[in-house]
Order: C-alpha cells, then structure tokens, then sequence
C-alpha cells in the first residue's frame, strides 16, 4: 500500500490488467492493437501468457499498464490462473460472431470469482465489431447482460482499432475510481497478490527514478 | 537403403543436412519406419471429434506468413494431419502449440501427408513425451525446474539476476519447449535448428533454451522484470546458426544426469525389469527440485568426471590423490564434519565443513581448502555429504559467489560409494 501511495503522489500509477476469454475471440490482437497500435497474428495462438506494457495519461494522471494476456484454451489454465493474481482490471472478451463466446462469459466470471476477484474492475469487450454481416450476439443482449452485471461493454476491433483506446481508458478510469475509494475508507490495500508485489517492486525502480520514493 | 542406411545418414547428417533432401533425413533420423502411406490411409481423419472445433480455429492463425500454408489446401492437410494425430493417441490430447509443431513437418512434406504424420508421431515421444497428457503439469514443472538448474550450472550470475527479478521460466519458457520453438521462430530457423536437434537427445531442447538465454545474456543482466517479460513477448532476432553452435557446446559441458528427468523415463524400455544401478541419477519429487537451486549428480557421472573406474579398485587405488585431481575435469567439496572426512573419504576430495566454510556475511572463510576451490573455479564443483548436512543449501552459498559449474551428489551416493569401496582412508 505504501508504494502505491507514493505514487498516487507522484500522480503515477501501475495497474495490471488481464485479459480473459474464449479460444480466438482476439485477446492478443486487441492487446496488440492498444499497445503498439498493429494487428499481426505470427506464429500461433498465445501458448501460457504473452505480456505487453503501455503507458497513458489520463486526467493528469500517468498510468502505465501492464497488460497480461492469457490462453484462451482451457487446458492451459492451470499455468495461467497462477498469473491471475493481483490483477486490478480484468478484461474479458467475446467474438460477436460467435455466440458460444458470449455464453461462456459468466464461465469466465465465476472463474474469477473463485480466485477472490469480487472487487476488481471488469470490463467486456466484444471483439470482431467489424465483421458486421457475421454477427452472431446481438447488442441489445450483450449490452443487457453487461448492464445487469454492473460491466460496461464496449463493441471493438483490433482489426480496425474501432473502439479499442476508448475501452481501455474507461477501464483506466474506473480502476482510479477504485483505487481513490479503496484509499480513502480502507487500511488495507484492494491491490494484492505475490506476483503483483514482486511486479510492482520492479516498478519502484522505475518510479524511484522519477522521483518517486517508493 | 533405408533403413539399413541409417546409421550412415545420422553421420552424414552432423556434416549437413541439404535442404532438397531434408524432408527424407529428417524422416530417417526421426526413425519412421513401416508403410507410412498405408498406415496413414487406416486412421479416420473425417469423423468429428470434439477437437474440431479448437483446431479450426487454430490452424487459420498458424505459420500464416508462410506461403504454402496460408493456403486453403494447406489448411485442409493441416486439419487432416492434426486430426490424425488426435484420432491415433487416445491417451493424450491436442494442446494448443501442437498446430505450430506441425507446421515445419507439413511444410516440409506438403505433397506426402503420410510422411509428415509418421515424422510428427516420431518427433513427440522422443522430445515431448507426455506433453501431451490431459494433466501435463507435472511434466512440465519438471521440465521448466531443470531448466533452472542449467541455467544455475552454466550461468550464476544470469541464474541469480534473474531470480532475483523473479523472471521465472514459467513466463517464458513454456511456449518455447512444448512447441520446440515453432512458436517462437519463422519457418526457415526452424528447419536450421531442428537439423542439429533431430540428431541430439530428449534433453537436447534444453541446451538449446539455455542457447538462446545466452544470446541474450548482456540485455536480461540489466533489464528489469517488466523489461525481461518484454523481451520475450516478441523474441527478439536470434543468430540461430550461433545458437545451434552454442547448444552443442552447452550438451557437451554438461553431464548427463544434471538434465535427466524423471518424466523422461519410458516404461518398456530397457530400464525395465532391470535393478537400476546404484550409480544412476534418483530423482527428487518436484517441490523438493524446485526448492534446490543446483542441479543434482548421479555417483555415474561423478566418477566420469573425476576419472574414476567404477568397479577397477586396483586401477584406481593405484592412482595417488593428486595425480587422480589433476586428471579430472572436476572438484569434489566433501562438506562433512572432519572426523567423518578423515574416517574416509573419496581420494581427491577436499573437506570443508558445512559449518566452518561461510563467514557470517556468507563469503568463503580462507583456509587452504578455500583456495583450492577458488582455484577450481570453472571446473565441476560437486558438494557431497551425509544426510545430516544440507549439501543442496551449501551449493546455493557457492553459487552466491558466482561459482559455476556446481552440482549436488544423488542423495544416496556417498552409500553407494561406501559400498563400491570407494571412501578410502588416506594418510594426510
């Protein structure tokens, strides 16, 4: 908690964000696309995690993500959920032409729930935005489930970039909103986990650097 | 011909490997064998199956810079292919990674499925055996701990930055060895590293691991965790004729037993039914591995290293102590209490005990067994003792010091040198 104090004073912040969902819905792409602004697929579907790191400003506010992007297959979900950890936002995806990707979404929430991430900001995005004439979710539903579930959805394209900068900033937001209240009603920090502390000692170098105690 | 010609390809093989043949070279040096096109013809690669499905979605995303198998007809050999290995190993499961695994196959053979399906069949026992189990972790836990333990004997200083950073194999090192590299590098790299690892062993991807984390060396020892991470997101140009020359020389600098792996081991081969001798690696359950940050000796290699012939006493007791150390390529630091040592010992050791060799701030204390080791440096250090002492904790103060090349003796080694008459009473 004290580091990120310190850096709430600094006006810098470090936020580590996941992204979750179905086999080849476009998590890497979307990451891809937000953090260095192309869309290029290699040689394959992610395999473990694959990272990336980017670094806003948003309302004054210097952030810099890091952003974890995890296999959509289940089975690698054993070495994945070890990386879950100390995430503060959780972005899960879904194809707009496939429906199945939809469903499995609350799939994915109660995965999550297991792992204790009740207060940690989500957001959905629902991917392939571009591929209009394949369109298998229809907005109207998508748009009322996220409702319902207290999510804010946006409708993306890591092809065309469409709305890909928007979600995430408004995910930036939400997670400063939460990290301000966490500050001001509790002692104990809403940013936890082993890996994050390691990840985040890491980053007082970086911060340190700019002036930063922590 | 072929197969009886085997043995000759293997050798020319190792001067090189020409690419207009690679595809019939690969196919002897992986051992297929039997009528390949026949046996492909019997397995059902049209009924549906629940992979399917992943693999539809997988093979549109694979390799797809590549020419001939962007194509739509790739694509339908690729399905065919993938299905085929599904369909014919119902004790394993398809794992993403294993479309990229069988990328170079079918790339190679693309107007001979059947070849391409008997290469891949070959390729997985022999390097990914059990990779492919439903629950692989264990697996590969083991895999990634002993990869580790490498990167330990080879390279402390790397080994501790990186701990210390806490940039872990399991990050980065998981796509790199259940694919074999195909998700990691082009095509054309591939069929370059994979000439030289179709001739080495089950371990051999390890060396190649540790290759490329030396290529690599000056900019991890500087990057932090984020910085490291990032690194191997996008793998950055790799020499890979250097990385295959360096894999060598790394199998050639290690011995056997420290990349040995439990997980390795086949039942029905030729261990079976035979009493494992006591001069073969044991191998720890893996938290215990993980725990441990040198790697393990067998009391086989041990005596290899130290020139000794197991079983030839006369042979061997003829030799005087210091003629025996000077021949080997190794030092052993017997960390046992004194009056142990001097109850017996193995000739050529030196005795520092566990709890007199370490200042508090954890540097060697001098005394004359400290500058031999010091003067050892770069040979095989290999810390033995009984079980009372913590041989594994005493390695980790050495490697602390940045001492390379360090090793556990198997746990039950100083019994079974005990018992092969090997711990000798030497006047000092």
């Amino acid at each position: 908690m004290d580091q990120n104090q310190n850096c709430h004073k600094n006006n810098e912040f470090l936020f580590k964000v996941l992204i979750i969902g179905d086999v080849a819905v476009g998590k890497s792409s979307i990451m891809k696309r937000f953090a260095e602004n192309v869309f290029d697929r290699k040689y394959g579907s992610t395999i473990g995690v694959d990272f990336k790191t980017k670094k806003l400003k948003l309302g004054g506010k210097a952030v810099k993500l890091q952003i974890w992007d995890t296999a959509g297959h289940e089975r690698f979900r054993s070495i994945t959920s070890a990386f879950y950890r100390g995430a503060h936002g959780i972005v899960l995806v879904y194809d707009v032409t496939r429906m199945e990707t939809f469903t499995n979404i609350p799939k994915w929430l109660q995965e999550l729930d297991l792992q204790d991430y009740n207060c940690t900001v989500k957001i959905l995005f629902g991917n392939k935005s571009d591929l209009s004439s394949e369109r298998d979710v229809p907005r109207e539903t998508a748009f009322k489930y996220a409702d319902s579930n207290n999510m804010f959805l946006f409708e993306t394209s890591a092809k065309t970039g469409n709305s890909v900068n928007e979600a995430f900033e408004h995910l930036v937001s939400r997670m400063l909103v939460a990290f301000h209240e966490a500050e001001s009603t509790a002692t104990k920090p809403i940013l936890s986990g082993d890996l994050s502390t390691c990840i985040l000692s890491e980053q007082e170098k970086i911060i340190a650097g700019s002036g930063c105690s922590c | 011909g072929y197969p009886y010609t085997r043995d000759k390809i293997i050798k020319e093989a190792r001067v090189d490997i020409p690419p207009l043949l690679r595809d019939k070279i690969w196919a002897a040096l992986l051992n297929v064998t039997g009528n390949v096109p026949v046996n492909y013809d019997n397995i059902d690669k049209e009924s549906f199956t629940p992979t399917d499905r992943q693999i539809e979605v997988d093979i549109p995303r694979c390799h797809q810079y590549h020419q001939l198998l962007a194509s739509p007809t790739a694509h339908g050999k690729f399905k065919r292919l993938l299905k085929a290995w599904v369909v014919s190993h119902p004790g394993l499961v398809y794992w993403q990674g294993l479309d990229s695994l069988c990328a170079p196959f079918l790339s190679l053979n693309f107007n001979d499925e059947a070849l391409a399906h008997s290469c891949l069949k070959s390729f997985i026992p022999k390097y990914l055996y059990n990779f492919f189990l439903k629950d692989n972790s264990p697996i590969i836990q083991e895999y990634l701990a002993v990869f580790c333990h490498l990167i330990a004997f080879h390279d402390p200083e790397l080994f501790i930055h990186l701990d210390e950073t806490g940039f872990q194999p399991e990050l980065y090192a998981i796509p790199w060895f259940l694919t074999m590299f195909t998700h990691v590098f082009p095509l054309h790299k591939i069929y370059h590293l994979w000439d030289t690892l179709l001739l080495g062993n089950s371990s051999f991807p390890l060396y190649i691991g540790m290759a490329i984390l030396q290529q690599l060396r000056a900019q991890l020892l500087t990057y932090g965790f984020n910085e490291c991470i990032l690194l191997f997101s996008d793998m950055p140009e790799i020499d890979i004729e250097r990385c295959v020359q360096d894999s060598i020389k790394i199998f050639q600098s290690t011995p056997k037993s420290v990349a040995a792996r439990q997980h390795d081991y086949r039942p029905n081969e030729k261990h079976e039914g035979k009493v494992k001798a006591k001069t073969e690696k044991e191998f720890l359950p893996v938290e215990q591995l993980k725990s441990e940050k040198c790697p393990r000796l067998s009391l086989q290699d041990m005596l290899q290293i130290m020139d000794i012939r197991n079983g030839d006493k006369t042979d061997y007791a003829a030799k005087s102590p210091s003629k025996t150390q000077s021949k080997s390529w190794g030092l052993v630091v017997d960390i046992r209490h004194p009056e142990d040592y001097n109850r017996g010992h193995l000739s050529g050791s030196i005795n520092m005990p566990s709890n007199q060799t370490f200042s508090d701030d954890n540097e060697l204390v001098p005394c004359d067994s400290a500058t031999t080791l010091q003067a050892a440096k770069g040979k095989i250090i290999i810390v033995l003792g009984g079980r009372a002492n913590n041989c594994p904790k005493f390695a980790e103060k050495l490697l602390n010091l940045v001492f390379p090349r360090l090793c556990v003796l198997d746990a039950g080694g100083m019994a079974a040198m005990r018992t092969i008459g090997l711990m000798s009473v030497f006047p000092i």
